[in-house]
């Protein structure tokens, strides 16, 4: 471009600094807020599937009472399988290290979800020794040829250690309930051969099946999910146990977590990057139709002078193409260097990927360009009203605007209000663009505002929801699986406690099938259900509840039946729906013990829920109990689990504040200057200062009021959006009280009067004269 | 002398929704190579329009307008601009500068338009003001903003020099000067100015005085023994 005219631009964006800072300002958040979040999915992704491709993780994984070794050989025949491995796992207390947890598979082969070796030799069928995890290992300074002493129900095993590695259906593994998230070296997995299998018979109850047609891991497509569903039924066909249940690689937890977390993300994404967009665009327009405004006599001059439209347009458009461009180009380093890499250090926090990275997808180049081209264009549709025009209409003055408050001025009222109002109500009718700009930006930030605000309150109400309401017990005992019925019992007459059953289950309505959670509930008041008004419902003594999500994903009515299989059992059981859930942290179908066992099944309470004081020590005395857990840690975990939301509540009234200032600010300046004629002129005919900047504030006062209104409805989708990107487990009751309206309202009102009180500082120092001259 | 400019016939009219408003009507003239013209008329007659049509700022209604030969009339808006790059320095009432600009930088904006013009500085020392080439608009008064706007102009050489009120803004003695430069244009280096006035007294300065009433050529008066700018008595 041509060297004075680059000069002028310069010039042109130093003394209109507010807008083009706050146009700045909105790309970048735009491309930071995309970029980090990008970076953080992709890098999950990506670092997971190579991590899945190299590890060859399942694509389908089978349980049942137990698998035979013509069982495997069965499903190697299906062409649609390339490998099946069964296996087994017991879990142990490693007695030299702590008495921490640890789970032990017990493997043939290695050919499905291999191990990632870290260090050591690669597993071989036959050989004696363990290989450990990675994070245990390092914790507890385990190395090659170290020994590991492990006790399993009283039987004491020793193994040197072979290898220490990585196994991918662990990338986020929890060892038992008494952990809400991942705390990897507190506790420990291992694979051992299956010779070394302590105990006296030997049953492999999951099997591990690699599809010849699925090279897919994380990026699956319609033609993998095909294939799955054509696998699901082939194996059905020929493996007779109707014990059996299948679950696809996308149901595995740690991969469902992190789709999840990944659509979170996705949210995240739809949700700010567009709106800062959208208000860097409108920004752009507002603000170059008023420079291109103020400099019609420059235009008409360059225009007289011989300079072609298309060189002034191109000039023009310079101006916030370059804003647009270093706030995009900024926006993307700071976003995916400084958002994406603490977001990826926290997911791998959480989850174990060896050799995870950042990633960055193509759309985030293409959003931050186009966000550059689409400011040109909107740029170019402000400038072009005038630039169309020839040289001599451009260089006469601008009629002034006509008009007066519309049908207002017709109506009964009109004559009685006041000066100031009907000032405010023409001055809005007038400048209509203007006044929608103002409202959209006062609405953009109270809907950001809502949405924080009224998250915030869910959040912290969830613990009083959970711990309250619904699970109040004071103690709750985890037992051993292999225990039975009998422990339970005793456990919960010793401690008067109620005794709970879960477990996953294949749950059918007449349109689908979906794996979710069963829960057995026994007499007692200490595992409570409520609807989505937080009233408590009865457990039925014949029917099911189910809870929200599952009745949404199998389209299931109050009234409709559901039936389910438990996963080492043939039987189908079905019931009656009796009612419909709000379910915090588990979804699926509750019914009594009552209920189940007269069904026909085997009620094998995991835990006990008492409000007796258990002491912890039985964790680690008795074999059977696997965690004694108080409510207190349970609510500080779950808190501790709460944090990155809490964190991501602030950052997001951050935005909030940060967007509101600066379009407030933005739209508040242009405004002003626009009426600086109309002000010069009141204070040429005597208004006192303060009465005109409170004319000023009671236009911002009604265009606040209404962008405040217009923000609850939009504040409310947010919430929603939130909710149905997090955890698919998760779920939360939408009752707000009034704080959140109120302090949605007393920020977005105290930011808007400051910023109005602000610009209207200005008035004070007016030049009457130089305001009123004719031209510039 | 041969005609550098000729109107034939030519009418403007001016559309705002239903109203419609014919500033010029069958106009007829011719404006010689080297003539310093002063169209003279009151307020609303059509000077300024007259004047657009004349350095292609606007498009004619109607009739035919020749610059040099070339009918202007037939040009497309590109063509329009290259004339005006080319051939045309305008100088308005309000001198139009670019306030981000220094005074030298508004001169070499010229440069710009890809043609050659002479040094910014020179064409300041023309119009006396060198010694402000640094200044803003703002930090000059009236006077010396009208004479970089002047300088602007001469910057690119044109044939054709256009002046709007030129010293519509200006104290006595700073009209005069600026009047002085723009006859010297005419007299010393044979460029053709035309200025737009409602002011009277510069009928004695002109070559050829145009008299525009009510949109229309009312009367062409030549001036044998014109008045030196700063023998006026205004």
């Amino acid at each position: 471009m041509k060297k004075n005219l680059i000069k002028k631009m310069f010039r042109d964006l130093r003394f209109n600094a507010v807008q083009f800072v706050s146009i700045f300002i909105m790309c970048f958040l735009a491309i930071f807020l995309l970029a980090g979040f990008d970076a953080d999915t992709q890098g999950r992704l990506r670092s997971s599937d190579r991590y899945f491709k190299k590890t060859n993780f399942f694509d389908l994984l089978l349980t049942s009472e137990g698998f035979t070794r013509e069982d495997i050989d069965t499903l190697e025949e299906i062409p649609e399988i390339a490998h099946a491995e069964r296996r087994t796992s017991l879990k142990g207390k490693v007695t030299n290290c702590l008495n921490k947890k640890i789970e032990l598979n017990f493997i043939e082969s290695d050919e499905v979800c291999k191990l990632y070796l870290m260090e050591g030799e690669p597993f071989t069928a036959g050989k004696r020794g363990i290989w450990i995890d990675w994070h245990f290992a390092k914790v507890h300074n385990l190395s090659i040829g170290d020994t590991v002493e492990i006790d399993i129900d009283g039987k004491a095993i020793s193994e040197p250690v072979t290898g220490i590695v990585d196994e991918p259906q662990h990338t986020n593994f929890m060892i038992d309930e008494s952990y809400t998230e991942a705390q990897y070296g507190d506790y420990a997995y291992a694979f051992l051969d299956t010779s070394e299998y302590p105990l006296d018979d030997i049953n492999f109850e999951t099997a591990v099946v690699d599809l010849t047609t699925v090279e897919n891991q994380m990026y699956l497509t319609d033609e993998d999910m095909k294939a799955f569903k054509t696998a699901k039924l082939d194996i059905l066909d020929k493996i007779s146990k109707t014990s059996m249940s299948i679950m696809i690689k996308p149901e595995q937890e740690a991969y469902a977590a992190q789709r999840s977390d990944c659509s979170f993300n996705d949210t995240m994404i739809a949700i700010f990057p567009s709106l800062f967009i959208v208000l860097a665009l409108l920004s752009t327009i507002t603000t170059m139709s008023r420079i291109t405004a103020k400099q019609r006599t420059v235009i008409g001059t360059l225009k007289a002078l011989g300079f072609s439209r298309k060189t002034i347009t191109l000039h023009y458009i310079s101006y916030t193409v370059v804003i647009a461009f270093m706030g995009c180009f900024l926006g993307l380093l700071a976003g995916y260097y400084g958002l994406g890499e603490w977001l990826i250090e926290d997911f791998y926090d959480y989850y174990s990927v060896p050799g995870g990275s950042m990633g960055m997808s193509y759309m985030v180049p293409v959003v931050a360009l186009s966000v550059v081209v689409f400011s040109g264009v909107a740029n170019y549709l402000s400038c072009r009203r005038l630039l169309v025009l020839s040289a001599s209409t451009i260089l006469m003055p601008e009629a002034p605007k006509a008009g007066g408050a519309g049908f207002i001025e017709k109506l009964f009222i009109w004559k009685h209000l006041s000066f100031a109002t009907r000032w405010n109500l023409r001055d809005i009718n007038i400048n209509r663009f203007r006044s929608v700009m103002g409202v959209f930006g006062v609405l953009i930030c109270s809907s950001i505002l809502m949405g924080a605000f009224g998250f915030d309150e869910i959040l912290a109400e969830q613990d009083d929801w959970m711990y309250d309401d619904l699970r109040p017990a004071d103690y709750t005992i985890n037992l051993s699986d292999r225990g039975g019925y009998s422990w339970a019992y005793d456990y919960a007459r010793e401690y008067k406690g109620q005794m709970i059953m879960t477990s996953n289950a294949e749950l059918m309505s007449r349109t689908d099938s979906r794996l979710f959670t069963v829960t057995v509930v026994d007499k007692g008041n200490l595992y409570r259900v409520q609807n989505d008004k937080r009233e408590y419902l009865d457990i039925p003594v014949y029917g099911a509840i189910i809870s929200y999500k599952a009745a949404e994903a199998l389209n299931v009515k109050k009234g409709g039946n559901i039936s389910f299989r438990l996963p080492t059992e043939k039987k189908i059981y079905t019931v009656s729906v009796t009612d419909i859930c709000k379910s915090p942290d588990v979804q699926g179908i509750i019914v009594s013990r009552n209920c189940f066992e007269k069904m026909g099944g085997y009620f094998d309470p995991q835990t006990v829920y008492t409000d007796m004081t258990v002491p912890v020590s039985i964790a680690s005395d008795r074999r059977e109990v696997t965690g004694v857990i108080n409510k207190n840690e349970l609510i500080h975990s779950l808190e501790k689990d709460m944090e990155s939301m809490n964190d991501m509540v602030i950052v997001i009234i951050v935005i909030g504040m940060i967007t509101g200032f600066t379009g407030m600010y933005n739209t508040g300046i242009m405004s002003y200057i626009e009426k600086t004629r109309d002000v010069a002129t009141l204070k040429v005919l005597g208004f006192a200062t303060e009465k005109i900047r409170w004319i000023l504030q009671q236009q911002n006062l009604f265009l606040t009021g209404a962008g405040t209104i217009l923000g609850i409805p939009v504040g409310h989708l947010y919430i929603k959006y939130l909710i149905d990107s997090m955890d698919p487990t998760a779920d939360y009751i939408v009752d707000l009280t009034y704080l959140p309206y109120v302090k949605m309202v007393a920020f977005t009102y105290g930011l808007s009067i400051l910023v109005n009180a602000l610009i209207s500082t200005r008035v004070k120092s007016i030049n009457m004269v130089e305001a009123l001259k004719g031209v510039e | 002398m041969s005609a550098l400019i000729t109107f034939e016939n030519v009418g403007k009219i001016y559309k705002t929704g239903s109203i419609v408003y014919e500033a010029l009507h069958d106009v007829n003239l011719e404006i010689e190579e080297g003539e310093l013209v002063v169209i003279l008329g009151p307020s609303g007659a059509g000077k300024s329009t007259l004047l657009n049509l004349l350095g292609g700022l606007d498009a004619a209604s109607s009739g035919k307008i020749f610059f040099a030969s070339e009918e202007l009339t037939a040009f497309d808006d590109v063509k329009l601009g290259k004339f005006r790059a080319m051939d045309v320095g305008i100088i308005f009432q309000f001198y139009n500068l670019v306030p981000t600009l220094t005074a030298v930088e508004n001169v070499a904006l010229m440069e710009e338009l890809g043609i050659k013009i002479m040094d910014p500085v020179k064409a300041l020392e023309m119009v006396g003001l060198a010694e402000r080439k640094n200044n803003f608009p703002s930090q000059m008064s009236g006077g010396q903003q009208q004479r970089v706007s002047i300088a602007r102009a001469l910057a690119k050489q044109p044939r054709l020099l256009l002046c709007d009120e030129p010293t519509g803004a200006l104290d006595t003695n700073t009209g005069k000067e600026v009047l002085k430069i723009l006859q010297d244009q005419s007299r010393v280096y044979n460029k053709t100015v035309v200025m737009v006035t409602h002011n009277a007294l510069f009928a004695e300065v002109a070559d050829k005085v145009i008299y525009v009433k009510n949109g229309t050529v009312v009367e062409v008066k030549h001036n044998d023994s014109p008045k030196d700018a700063f023998d006026l008595d205004w």
